[in-house]
């Protein structure tokens, strides 16, 4: 079936099977694989990218539910070749290592930014606490967030 | 420009053989060495990539006609193939290949050289057929139409089952995997006659999965007879070479890339069997083929770090000096040998202490479950946990402070080798360094907050990585516009090696970090280098592209000295200017040089020599934990850490802080919440996914930091760096159950430390009184009455079955005296069952008794591969009576009436039927308090029951989600269908605590033993519980009811 929704600022129209998910539908259809599949089944928040500006895990949303809804992934952050806070602060506060995670990361703090763009260390925990990183970066995750919101 | 020389010599076995080694002039870096880059803590130079989503992963390999593959896996844990038909799979529309047993591939796998797809499975996930189709979606639906007859044969469930005479032989040589490795330096028994104090402990490490984020897996291509092969993995030269042999055809027609790979912490360093599947899939269809596992796969068969069992006996004078040191290790291999970096558990015993009389006995066994393999460490990480505890109770048997017996017995020598350390006083460092900044010497414990206690802890780690591996090569290219191209074979794991060895090569250049670029992961291109583990890529190709840099630069100056009319000797680069001596500030930019011969370019060449003959390599570690423990609720809060680790010169410090916090956090998921859980009655593992397997979350971790040490250790290598990606990870577990024993005076001898062993633990030491719970096995009914006995003059009477137990003994509840496994008790096997004087005793597993006509273990497979397309209700149905396969075997005897509390409830005895659920109401307020919600308590189920469909594969997740929620307790879902937390991870770990059942088998040998020792009922588990809504039933309520309640909750999961 047919479904049209903006991606990234742009509007695009995905033929999909109804079972397709958004995450599949980014990674296959669209070729944007910024967005990852880790677990697939919403425990692990690599997948995660702004629906309406508010954080999803893709891999949990069908396409098909996106229709007429801004979607924003990884690859829309940042404006005019600069790249997004939350972009600068995670290379900074070196708020990763394989990179893996870190699109799901992003995302979850570029979500919980755009709604208090001040966020305490607290709210910043919460936003990527549904977001694993097996290297172990936490600590400068909290760290990049905490730059991102302009309180370090 | 190193020279290879290379000498024939005759070995010990009188065969021939080839001595290569490379000669490199290369001066070290002294350790007062001026330097512009190295030694600062630059950001990752590929931090732009991955921050933008543009560094393409494995994974994320597009190309033109690319298929995608999916792999049928075996239901059972052993079991032969009768019969295997594919046809209506490959007649699908959209499938383009398919294999299975029955092509002759004629390619074996693993070390056991067992065929590729073979007829017999030895581990529930075993290859069966793989299919290539236009879609990961087709390639699933294709999965569901291979059939296959299935002959289930008996199989090995656990580690102690795999040891016992009688256990089914996984392959033809038994069960002993390899040959047991044996080490004794000086006499151990005379060591012990020795000794004024001994330690004699068993200690116990459970299976840790690796969970790297990015699975295993890769992207085949064909080009007429060459395949390229995109792969996610820690070694592409060893890739290709293996790939290259299974595939009959020559190496260099297989080119293996890797540019960024998603972690492997050590899975990643051999082929896997899916990259040939891949690249006969591909050649079959004649299309690029995408082979990724799935994460229910990566968790079943890319690999784990291997359980252990441990015996270890120290020996020692009054004054602390060791004078014997022994350990007995059992390690788990699962089904087949992998190969790679071996997990030496015996290693930390046999090098970290000064002592004459060592002697160490290794021996691993195959069961029927994943293969191990390398984990960040392997074995040392285990070795160190019990050593270290051992070490601890030694001093607390001494009246020691644990850093003095430490320090008392520290080594500064290989005694296996009888060689000196390249660092002697490593070691010594890092305790300076760990207990200076934590405070160790001044610690003051702060006085009991209620039921809060806490403690500190020390433990120290040798590694025999972080050395090098020889050889490894680079070139350096100069161009003409004043930049340098690096070109290596290795490959950045994530660590931070594009980082690190661009520095190296900048500093030597005298070139700005902008102007070199650093070209690694790709046989096609760099010249060879090692696999990435053992901590050896920075000590290994740091070296070789210093050497290259240094020929380059050499070529340069002489190219300037003719341009500028100097002499070589008085010029030097600095800054990407060439300088002139006693000319400070008139550099000549290099392009001014170098644009003047282009398009000649300077090529320079180099290679790591050998590493010291005389020496031994080692890097060390130490760390100090301070932890809270709540004695009423089992939980351990680490507070923080410090570790330190004599990883030599730092080149980027943020690299090396990144990989310290980054290990010690692995750490911490190995101490507290890691632990593949396994089904013994079905052989499945349970927790072969993300949901149920608890690896740290930000909200998990303490405080961590690093303690830095920073001496080059100059005879390593001439760079002074040695590497530390594992060595964080080793002494971290022990700093913690040392803290917690410092906490509140009890040992805990198996790892995890969750909530059910530390109330064990509690219990056995405290409330039980001296002697503990005692422990008695019953065939019949009246033997279980028998055994129930008299306890004074009070009747003992029974209480409750394990799961309930647990539950209650988590309240502070209870205080058990007797555990009596009453699993063989046929009449309670069926499950409710009436003891004497009305009281009804729970105790035999109902479900399980109940269920074997419904346990079709395909079905349960199927629905266990959650998150997979479809599926449907009666294998989600079946899938979710896995959950309740937790065997109650145990009946714990109490030596007082029930408590007041809830007898008062009304609802009768707790583990009466459909008593339990009120038992757990009344619980909570009066013992917790506003303590967090615990797992079990009802927001699963409800929020389960909420849980809007979102099609059929939506649902599944959504459902996981919700219980995962439901870990958290206070966690909800928002609007746009995220959740919002896993508030707590303290509480999200203390679930993984409650997934305890079964994890060395359901035989009561694994149980009864252990619990007696250590005290506390270890039968049962509360994984039920935390799937169960308040009310709705449960396994106690009934085998059928607990089914259908219990059902309708984890049903969602994969409905």
């Amino acid at each position: 079936m047919e479904v049209r929704f903006t991606l990234n600022g742009a509007e695009r129209v995905l033929a999909v099977e109804p079972r397709r998910t958004l995450l599949d539908a980014l990674r296959h259809d669209v070729q944007l694989t910024g967005t990852k599949k880790v677990c697939d089944m919403g425990d692990c928040g690599a997948c995660t990218v702004l629906v309406d500006g508010r954080a999803v895990y893709s891999c949990l949303t069908l396409v098909v539910d996106c229709a007429g809804r801004e979607v924003t992934t990884i690859e829309g952050l940042g404006e005019g070749g600069e790249l997004d806070p939350v972009q600068r602060a995670f290379i900074e506060a070196d708020a990763f290592q394989c990179g893996f995670c870190t699109p799901g990361q992003i995302m979850s703090l570029r979500g919980l930014l755009n709604e208090h763009p001040a966020a305490s260390d607290e709210q910043i925990v919460r936003a990527v606490s549904g977001n694993l990183c097996r290297c172990g970066a936490y600590q400068n995750i909290v760290r990049a967030g905490r730059l991102a919101a302009g309180r370090a | 420009m190193p020279v290879l020389r290379v000498a024939k010599k005759r070995g010990e076995d009188g065969k021939e053989q080839v001595e290569a080694s490379e000669v490199v002039n290369l001066p070290r870096w002294e350790a007062n060495e001026a330097f512009s880059v190295v030694g600062k803590g630059l950001p990752r130079v590929e931090g732009a990539e991955k921050v933008t989503g543009r560094a393409v992963y494995a994974y994320d390999v597009r190309l033109p006609g690319q298929l995608y593959a999916r792999v049928l896996r075996s239901p059972h844990p052993h079991a032969r193939i009768r019969r295997i038909d594919t046809s209506r799979a490959a007649a699908l529309p959209g499938v383009r290949a398919v294999l299975s047993s029955a092509d002759e591939t004629g390619i074996t796998w693993y070390q056991e050289e067992c065929p590729l797809f073979d007829t017999t499975l030895r581990l529930v996930g075993d290859e069966v057929a793989a299919v290539a189709a236009d879609s990961e979606e087709i390639a699933d639906d294709a999965l569901r139409l291979i059939e296959v007859e299935y002959e289930p044969l008996p199989f090995v469930r656990a580690l102690t089952a795999a040891q016992r005479p009688d256990a089914p032989k996984i392959h033809a040589g038994g069960n002993v995997a390899g040959e047991p490795q044996e080490y004794a330096r000086g006499n151990v028994e005379a060591g012990f006659r020795q000794a004024e104090v001994i330690i004699d402990e068993e200690y116990t490490t459970a299976t840790a999965m690796h969970n790297a984020l990015e699975p295993h897996g890769g992207t085949a291509m064909w080009e007429g007879g060459r395949l390229t092969l995109w792969c996610s993995t820690q070694s592409v030269f060893d890739v290709r070479e293996q790939v290259a042999q299974k595939l009959g055809v020559p190496a260099h027609r297989v080119r293996v890339i890797k540019q960024f790979m998603g972690g492997g912490f050590g899975a990643k360093q051999v082929a896997w069997k899916q990259d040939v599947i891949a690249a006969l899939l591909a050649r079959r269809s004649g299309r690029p083929v995408q082979l990724m596992l799935d994460r229910h796969a990566e968790n079943l068969v890319a690999g784990t770090r291997n359980a252990t069992q441990q015996r270890v006996r120290l020996g020692a004078k009054r004054d602390g000096t060791l004078t014997a040191i022994e350990a007995e290790i059992a390690l788990e291999t699962g089904a087949y040998q992998v190969g790679g970096e071996a997990s030496n558990v015996a290693g930390v015993y046999q090098e970290l202490y000064r002592c004459a009389n060592v002697r160490t006995e290794q021996t691993a066994f195959y069961t029927n479950y994943g293969p191990t393999v390398a984990f960040r460490a392997p074995g040392y990480v285990e070795g160190a946990f019990a050593l270290e505890t051992a070490m601890d109770q030694l001093a607390r048997e001494l009246g020691m402070d644990p850093l003095d017996l430490r320090l008392k017995n520290y080594a500064g020598e290989d005694q296996q080798g009888g060689k000196p350390y390249t660092l002697p006083e490593g070691l010594r460092a890092c305790y300076d360094r760990a207990t200076g900044v934590f405070g160790w010497r001044g610690y003051r414990k702060p006085p009991a907050e209620g039921t809060k206690r806490r403690g500190v802890g020390l433990a120290a780690s040798s590694w025999m990585g972080g050395s090098g591996h020889p050889p490894g090569y680079a070139w350096v290219k100069l161009n003409g516009d004043g930049s340098a191209d690096v070109v290596t074979g290795t490959q950045d794991i994530g660590t931070g090696t594009r980082t690190g060895l661009t520095q190296v090569a900048a500093e030597e250049l005298g070139f700005p970090m902008e102007r070199v670029t650093l070209h690694l992961g790709d046989t096609g291109n760099g010249p060879y280098s090692p696999v990435s583990s053992g901590s050896a890529t920075q000590p290994t190709i740091g070296p070789a592209i210093r050497a290259a840099a240094l020929d380059a630069k050499r070529q340069l100056l002489e190219v300037a000295a003719e341009l500028l009319d100097a002499s070589p000797e008085v010029l030097s680069v600095r800054d990407g200017k060439i300088e002139i001596a006693g000319k400070p500030g008139e550099g000549v930019p290099v392009e001014k040089i170098t644009g003047q011969i282009a398009p000649h370019m300077i090529l320079g060449q180099g290679a790591r020599g050998a590493n010291p003959e005389d020496k031994t390599i080692r890097t060390f570690g130490a760390q100090c934990a301070e932890v809270e423990v709540d004695t009423a609720t089992g939980e351990v809060t680490v507070l923080r850490v410090v570790a330190s680790a004599d990883c030599g010169r730092i080149i980027n410090p943020t690299m090396v802080e990144s990989q310290m916090v980054g290990g010690v956090t692995q750490g911490f998921g190995f101490a507290l919440m890691e632990e593949r859980v396994r089904d013994g009655r079905y052989g499945m593992p349970l927790n072969a996914n993300l949901e149920e397997y608890k690896v740290p979350t930000v909200a998990d971790i303490p405080r961590i930091e690093h303690a830095a040490v920073g001496i080059p250790d100059l005879e390593a290598n001439p760079t002074g760096a040695k590497g530390v990606g594992e060595p964080p990870l080793i002494p971290t577990a022990p700093a913690i159950a040392n803290a917690i024993y410092d906490a509140v005076g009890v040992r805990l001898y198996e790892t995890p430390f969750n909530r059910r062993r530390l109330l064990e633990a509690l219990a056995a030491r405290g409330r039980a009184g001296d002697e503990g719970i005692r422990v008695a096995s019953a065939a019949t009914l009246e033997e279980a009455i028998g055994l129930l006995g008299r306890d004074g003059d009070g009747a003992i009477r029974p209480l409750a079955g394990g799961t309930d137990l647990l539950t209650l003994i988590k309240g502070d509840l209870v205080a058990p005296s007797r555990l009596i496994d009453i699993k063989r008790v046929p009449e309670l096997a069926s499950g409710i069952a009436e003891g004497d004087g009305g009281v009804t005793i729970g105790g035999a597993d109902a479900a399980l008794g109940d269920r074997d006509e419904h346990a079709d273990p395909r079905a349960i497979h199927r629905a266990d591969r959650g998150g997979g397309t479809g599926g449907d209700a009666a294998t989600a149905e079946h899938g979710d009576d896995r959950w309740e396969s937790a065997p109650a075997t145990a009946l714990l005897v109490f030596p007082q009436p029930v408590l007041p509390v809830l007898a008062e409830g009304g609802r009768g005895v707790p583990g009466a039927r459909g008593g339990e659920s009120a038992a757990r109401d009344l619980r909570h307020e009066p013992v917790r308090g506003d303590a967090p919600v615990r797992p079990g308590d009802g927001a699963g189920g409800a929020g389960c029951a909420g849980a809007p469909a979102r099609g059929g594969r939506g649902a599944g997740g959504a459902a996981g989600r919700v219980l995962r929620a439901a870990d958290g307790g206070a966690s909800h879902r928002d609007d746009a269908g995220r959740w919002g937390d896993r508030d707590g991870g303290r509480v999200a770990r203390e679930c993984r605590g409650d997934a305890e059942h079964l994890r060395e088998g359901d035989g009561p040998e694994g149980v009864g033993v252990r619990a007696g020792r250590r005290g506390g009922g270890t039968a049962g588990g509360g994984r039920a519980h935390r799937r169960r809504a308040p009310g709705a039933g449960g396994r106690r309520a009934g085998a059928g009811a607990g089914r259908g309640g219990g059902a309708r909750v984890g049903g969602c999961r994969a409905g």
